[in-house]
């Protein structure tokens, strides 16, 4: 595939941003490559119930 | 290829926290990674010997990235070199993140988080003492005449 671009003008007035998180990128600029992996882990054995034991290990 | 020049007039972020930067000019390879081990305990208990990212698997298993198989022919024209932009505001930034006025070759982020919730069981009580018993409408619970005609 031939991927051609042309830059043209690029001006941005007011940029507003409540957040950037977990393996986010804000960027004003240019990249040749961007990987963003985030993995988030909530099972349904990771809400315990009953008495205050301390964190076994459970996938 | 990354010639562009970024013109940025007013910045501002107010927090940057866990493994986040915030980078102003070029960079060739920006990499970050944040592990977080997120747990909501109800009561102030701390053992003092738990959280051990090697307990879970979470935070070794790999992560899979698509492969890059279609040969790319990249060109870009830069006919007007520059990327202007008047103000930027940003409240936080977090968790393995970046914010970057310059350009950056590649650029790899990774964040694991494992969630875990500690609540308290809820207080055993009696079934005889609490419960409510409901009568049908038409029912009198006591068995005295309640005065009001029934309908037939």
């Amino acid at each position: 595939m031939n991927f051609q671009v042309y830059n043209r003008d690029l001006s941005v007035g007011d940029i507003s941003i409540i957040g950037v998180s977990s393996s986010s990128i804000c960027l004003i600029g240019d990249a040749q490559t961007i990987q963003l992996a985030s993995t988030f882990d909530t099972p349904a054995e990771s809400l315990i119930i009953g008495p205050f034991v301390p964190l076994v290990p459970k996938g | 290829m990354l010639q562009r020049t970024s013109v940025v007039n007013k910045a501002k972020a107010v927090v940057l926290s866990f493994s986040s930067t915030f980078e102003i000019g070029d960079a060739s390879y920006f990499q970050a990674m944040s592990q977080a081990l997120a747990v909501q305990r109800q009561k102030k208990i701390f053992y003092g010997i738990e959280g051990s990212f090697n307990d879970y698997p979470i935070f070794s298993e790999p992560i899979p990235i698509p492969p890059i198989e279609e040969n790319i022919t990249f060109h870009a024209e830069n006919l007007k070199p520059i990327i202007k932009v008047n103000n930027i505001n940003i409240t936080g930034v977090s968790a393995a993140s970046l914010l970057q006025i310059g350009s950056c070759r590649h650029l790899y982020a990774e964040a694991r988080i494992k969630h875990i919730r500690q609540l308290d069981a809820p207080k055993a009580t009696p079934l005889e003492n609490n419960l409510i018993h409901l009568s049908a409408p038409n029912e009198n619970l006591f068995g005295a005449p309640t005065g009001i005609p029934e309908n037939k």
